[in-house]
């Protein structure tokens, strides 16, 4: 496994601790920062799923290679609407 | 379209048979052969090979939708069987996905059956066949727009579709809301991990604060993690495998096994005890 490649649980982890700062972005009216917030989760998502055969977690822990990549891609699509409704609503403000 | 539901274990056969024929070309290549074959030769067998390809391979897609509406009550069978038509109906319209991804594309349309599905099972007044039909219309423009142009649409695209005032299209969308809060009782949609896509009057009148429907929707992607989490750590620390049997499995010492897991540990660590106790 490469160096800089997060593990299963590093990558649950990083991804919820962005996704709480993003809603806490949200908060405070800053949508650029949350959608920035976003798109590293689905970035760090997308990489780890390249090389998710290379990860120890997995095997350690008896769980369904196929079941995580499953998961993880449903997770990647309802972010990846997330923000495509996001944009849209950014350009609807933009010509009103 | 309403198409013939096979069982699972057929599906699973035709998965089975189907995947690694094209294995090196991505969904993407798929369609542009598909779109090519067709336009060549009409409905040939080899353009029926190319939609089978495409099922097969996004069956597992179906299934791992359908397990995110689990919540709703209703058996997992039914759930992959009605995302299963949207399935069918991504690969028979195909050619519609063009300027967005077939899995977002598919992933669109096989959630909005297992909604559909959903509500038509939870049902409880008779909604006029009037209200019904135009309701469907309005799926069907918002459908049709998001196959289009990858987003769905707003206000001014959709009246102008349905060749209707926009402040019709608002009392529309109003009665589609509340059509959908009879349909299911507040608990169950509570419940649902996969809330309808913020409806476009809702997106208007609004500062540049996204809507409350946005934080609910990551809050949800949060809990999907949180349960993916508890999953990994149930595995890791209570499977009742000694860390020398492990070891054997993987093919590394009981050292280098207690070392992942104490890692691991302290990774989980403030997630799942707090910072305080770490």
């Amino acid at each position: 496994m490469d160096a800089n490649m997060n593990d299963l649980l590093n990558l649950i982890g990083n991804s919820i601790e962005n996704l709480s700062q993003c809603i806490a972005l949200f908060d405070v009216a800053q949508p650029a920062g949350g959608v920035e917030k976003l798109s590293s989760v689905l970035t760090e998502i997308d990489g780890y799923l390249q090389e998710i055969d290379a990860d120890p977690i997995i095997e350690l822990a008896s769980v369904d290679r196929g079941e995580i990549e499953g998961r993880l891609q449903s997770i990647e699509t309802d972010l990846a609407s997330i923000i495509s409704d996001l944009g849209n609503q950014k350009c609807e403000h933009a010509s009103h | 379209m309403r198409c013939v539901i096979l069982p699972l274990e057929v599906q699973e056969g035709v998965a089975e048979a189907n995947t690694g024929r094209f294995g090196n070309l991505s969904n993407e290549q798929l369609i542009e052969l598909l779109r090519h074959v067709s336009e060549k030769n009409g409905d040939s067998a080899y353009a029926s090979h190319l939609r089978e390809e495409l099922i097969a391979r996004n069956i597992g897609l179906v299934k791992s939708i359908a397990v995110s509406f689990i919540n709703s009550g209703e058996p997992l069978d039914d759930l992959v069987q009605a995302g299963y038509i949207g399935l069918l109906n991504a690969v028979a319209n195909f050619d519609l996905a063009r300027s967005v991804r077939f899995s977002t594309y598919a992933s669109y349309l096989i959630k909005g059956e297992i909604r559909h599905y959903i509500r038509d099972k939870h049902s409880t007044i008779r909604i006029p066949q009037w209200v019904q039909a135009m309701g469907q219309q309005l799926k069907d423009v918002e459908e049709g727009f998001f196959q289009e142009n990858g987003r769905p649409p707003r206000m001014g695209e959709i009246a102008e579709r349905m060749g209707l005032a926009e402040k019709q299209v608002i009392e529309l969308l109003r009665g589609r809301r509340a059509m959908s809060y009879v349909s299911i009782d507040e608990d169950r949609r509570d419940q649902d991990p996969h809330p309808p896509a913020p409806d476009v009057a809702s997106m208007y009148g609004q500062g540049m604060k996204p809507p409350s429907d946005i934080h609910m929707r990551i809050a949800v992607t949060i809990e999907k993690l949180e349960q993916m989490q508890q999953q990994v750590i149930k595995g890791l620390f209570y499977q009742g495998k000694t860390q020398a049997e492990i070891g054997k499995e993987l093919n590394i010492s009981q050292r280098q096994v207690s070392r992942m897991k104490e890692e691991a540990l302290r990774e989980v660590k403030g997630e799942v005890l707090g910072d305080n106790n770490g």
